[in-house]
Formats: C-alpha cells, sequence, structure tokens
C-alpha cells in the first residue's frame, strides 16, 4: 500500500486584514474523513474556509487541493473543481426558487442544462426538500435555508466539502437534522467548523483547534474532549 | 436555464418598458394643432423613439441596480466568484434587462413606422442609420451604470438616487447642445425643414458605447474576488473614460449648440 495523499495540504498561510492578523501561520493536512474545525468566535475558521474555498487569497503561505494551487494562474481551475462550500453567512436572492439557485450553481461549475437541474433535485432531495423545489428562497425557514446551501454544497459532488457552520441559527431540532444529513450525504474529505465541540461530536474523526488564528491542537477526537478542555486549550468557552 | 430564471424575475420589466415607451409619444407636443403630433414625419418619429430614453433609462438604471442590490446579494457574489462560469451571471443579468428594454423601443419604433409609412411622411427628414443607434446605444450605458452602482452600493437608497440623477443628467447635456449621454433627444418642435446633425448623432452614439464599455469593465472588475482583481481592467476604464472626454470636449470648445441641419 503506497502513501496515502493528503487531499488538502496548506503551508505557512497567514491572512492579513489591515493590521488585523487573522490567520499566522497555519499549516495543516487534510486526508478523506471528517475533520471538525473548532474555535471561538472570531478565531479564524470563517477566514481559513474561505482560503480553503479559493476566495481569499492569502497574504502568505500555500493551499494545494488534490495536487494543485488553489491561488496559481495555471492550476486554480483544477483545484477548486475538486472544491465545494457551503458558507457560514450568506445572503439569497429571496424572490428565486430554491431549484433555481442550485440549479444555477450547478451550471455555474461547468453542469449542461439539463444535468444541472437533475442534480439540483436529487441533492434537495437527499436534504429532505422534496416539497421546496419550487418555494421562493424567501419563504423558507432558516433550517430549510441552510439545508438548500447543503444542497448546493452537496450537487457539486466534490472531492473536498467544505462546511462553515452549518448549525449556526438553528434550534436544537434543526440542528439535529442537519447533523444527520451531514452524516448521511456526506464523503471524501470534509472539513466541518463549529464553535459548539456538541455539535461535531457524533460526525468527526479528527479535530483541528483553532485560536486567535493559530492551530493550538490537531489530533483524534476522543469523549474526554469536553467544555472544560476546550476552554483550558483556548481561554476560551464552547459548547 | 440562466436566462429563463432572471427572466422569472424581471419580466415585469417589458411591459412596464413598453407603458413608459407609449407614455412619452403620448404627450409630445401637438404639432400645428395636429394631436399627436408625432404622426407626419420619420426624422421626428424617430427622434420621438429615441427620446422615450428619457424615461426609459432613468428606469432601467434604477432596476438594474435593484437587481443587483436585491436579488444578486453581495454575500453570495463571493461565493459564486470561484465557480468557473460564476461572473457570468453579470452577463445573464445585463441579457435579460438590455432585451427588454430594446424589445420595448422596437415595439414603439414598430408603430411609428407603420404610422408614417401609412401617412406616406417624407424619409429625407431622417438621419439614418444613426437615429435608430443612439437610443438603444444609451440604454446600454444606462444598464451598465445601473448594474455598477448597484454592485459598488448594496444600500437600497441608491435606487432613487440613481434612476433621479440619470433623468437629470438629461439637462446637462441636451439643454447644453453636446452629444447626449444615458438618455437621447426628444424634440421638443417639428422642424419640418431640418433633421438631426449626423455629427451629433454620432458622437452620441460613441460617447453611450465608451461609457457603457467603461462601467462594463468596471463591473467585471469589481466582480472579481477582492486581492484577485486585475489592474488592467481599472486601466481599460479608465481608456474608455478618457475617450468619452475625447468625444465630448470638441463640443465643449466649440460651444456648438445647433444639433439641427437643413435638410438639401
Amino acid at each position: 500500500m503506497g502513501q496515502p495523499v493528503n487531499v488538502v495540504q496548506v503551508s505557512s498561510l497567514s491572512q492579513v486584514f489591515k493590521r488585523f492578523l487573522a490567520l499566522d501561520d497555519v499549516s495543516l493536512c487534510l486526508d478523506p474523513g471528517v475533520i471538525a474545525l473548532i474555535g471561538a468566535n472570531g478565531a479564524g475558521k470563517t477566514t481559513l474556509m474561505r482560503t480553503l474555498a479559493g476566495a481569499l487569497k492569502p497574504t502568505a503561505g500555500t493551499v494545494r487541493v488534490a495536487g494543485f494551487d488553489a491561488y496559481g494562474k495555471t492550476e486554480r481551475a483544477q483545484a477548486l473543481a475538486t472544491v465545494a462550500w457551503m458558507p457560514q453567512i450568506a445572503e439569497l436572492p429571496k424572490g428565486m426558487r430554491a431549484i433555481d439557485l442550485v440549479a444555477y450553481l450547478c451550471w455555474m461549475r461547468g453542469e449542461d442544462r439539463a444535468s444541472a437541474l437533475v442534480r439540483a433535485e436529487e441533492s434537495l432531495r437527499a436534504v429532505g426538500l422534496t416539497k421546496s423545489f419550487k418555494a421562493k428562497l424567501g419563504t423558507l425557514s432558516g433550517g430549510m435555508v441552510r439545508r438548500v446551501w447543503l444542497a448546493q454544497a452537496l450537487a457539486a459532488d466534490a472531492e473536498v466539502l467544505l462546511l462553515d457552520e452549518p448549525s449556526t441559527g438553528l434550534d436544537p431540532r434543526q440542528r439535529e437534522t442537519m447533523v444527520r444529513l451531514i452524516r448521511e450525504t456526506s464523503a471524501g474529505t470534509v472539513l466541518l467548523s463549529s464553535h459548539l465541540l456538541e455539535d461535531v461530536r457524533e460526525l468527526a474523526q479528527r479535530i483541528v483547534v483553532l485560536d486567535q488564528g493559530k492551530i493550538v491542537f490537531d489530533g483524534a477526537l476522543s469523549s474526554s474532549m469536553n467544555a472544560e478542555w476546550f476552554m483550558q486549550l483556548t481561554g476560551d468557552e464552547a459548547g | 436555464m440562466p436566462l429563463m430564471i432572471w427572466w422569472r424575475k424581471t419580466w415585469w420589466l417589458f411591459p412596464s418598458a413598453l407603458a413608459i415607451m407609449f407614455l412619452v409619444m403620448r404627450n409630445v407636443q401637438p404639432v400645428e394643432g395636429i394631436n399627436p403630433g408625432w404622426s407626419v414625419n420619420w426624422g421626428w418619429m424617430l427622434g420621438v423613439w429615441n427620446g422615450g430614453t428619457l424615461l426609459l433609462s432613468p428606469f432601467m438604471a434604477a432596476c438594474a441596480a435593484m437587481v443587483m442590490i436585491r436579488d444578486w446579494p453581495h454575500g453570495l457574489r463571493e461565493q459564486i466568484a470561484v465557480l468557473p462560469r460564476g461572473r457570468s451571471s453579470s452577463r445573464h443579468i445585463f441579457a435579460v434587462l438590455y432585451l427588454q428594454g430594446l424589445a420595448a423601443m422596437l415595439t414603439a419604433i414598430g408603430v411609428a413606422a407603420v404610422l408614417c409609412a401609412w401617412r406616406g411622411a417624407p424619409i429625407e427628414s431622417a438621419t439614418l442609420p444613426w437615429q435608430l443607434f443612439t437610443g438603444p446605444a444609451a440604454l446600454f450605458a444606462a444598464v451598465a451604470l445601473g448594474m455598477a452602482v448597484g454592485t459598488l452600493f448594496g444600500n437600497l437608497i441608491v435606487i432613487p438616487l440613481l434612476g433621479f440623477g440619470v433623468f437629470l443628467a438629461h439637462q446637462l447635456f441636451f439643454w447644453s447642445g453636446f452629444p447626449e449621454l444615458f438618455t437621447t433627444e426628444i424634440p421638443t418642435w417639428f422642424y419640418e425643414d431640418a433633421r438631426p446633425k449626423t455629427t451629433h448623432l454620432m458622437a452620441t452614439v460613441a460617447l453611450n458605447l465608451v461609457v457603457g464599455t467603461g462601467l462594463w469593465i468596471f463591473l467585471n472588475w469589481l466582480t472579481r474576488l477582492p486581492r484577485m482583481r486585475p489592474a488592467l481592467l481599472l486601466v481599460g476604464c479608465a481608456l474608455c473614460l478618457s475617450a468619452a472626454l475625447a468625444i465630448y470636449l470638441p463640443w465643449v470648445i466649440a460651444g456648438n449648440m445647433d444639433t439641427y441641419e437643413r435638410i438639401g
């Protein structure tokens, strides 16, 4: 058996916004499986997610996805073709139908019209929105909107799935549904961010803890990890 | 599919634009006691058709800004900018808006042409083909302006401000006799033995095309991800706006306010 290939390789990554250091020399390798990215609010989780998704050019360092440089001129398209991203907060075109948005995003990924529509239907069905295909996004509940975002990420059928706080703003029941959906539908390499340990406990095999832009822990998730452990690690509280 | 998605969201534009065109045509002043006054002369009639942009362009610019702010929000744009065909949404929105505005203009000119042909109106009063291009060129500039402004500012207040601003811009250009930007001329009096000057119409078309192109390039720059926006696009935008100034300045320097020439 050969050496396993890291699907995502992040080397010496830094992100600076004006004078604020959001990510500080982050190095990380992601292999297939569900990896939890945990950190308090403002720790840099969303910045790391956006950078991995190709939406935020690093101030320093490199991001390689499937061996391709995500910010290199010639390799960017190949790298991003293997990544799907569910953003934490994304405004929605409220007057657009759920099926239209997901199919449109599929088409933008390079699918032809017919297969984009089929994929959109399949992924909306997978997240339990069969009855809401033609519903306008403005009429859906917060939980359903998060599911539409999950559906568009799943529709990409990508090797790497970036889920940025998928349970943000959801009530306990909706949160439970979201955890179930992620467990049932996601495959390949999944990076799942949250500020709640409880959200990821059932899903992840590995945990990466981010604090003030730095990785302070990277290892297997165990039952001994709890809010107290997290607080000791970061000086903050989770879950 | 992409065009259909945007058409479904903006289908009301065409009937609204058509109503605007007919509103303008209905309200032109009577000529020599004949009301409506636009049914007797090709040059006059084409002027009225182009002059519909006086209301249509501000309306379309405001609608374009509204679509960019309300229907294609900023947060979503980052999400799509990483996709291979992500930036094509600007082209889809532009196409759907512009084509609906153009369709309304073509319907209006169709009515105008039928009436002129029916009345046997004199064709020598028309300055062809340039009179046919000024309206569509102004519409192009107005929609590009609306999309760029809507992308740059996320606040809904810019929608009425933009509409009002484009409407007022007419005063600057038309009443000064300069090549017109965003809105083109509507004749307010009937010149039986005169027609619009070719050079003035050509300059108007060119002015709108270079400004529209400059705004479109700026929009393209805006829709790219921060830190990945090519400076070359800004150079292209600046070149287009410089070209607009180069077209505009000779009229300012010459102080030539006469936009009509005698026939023959």
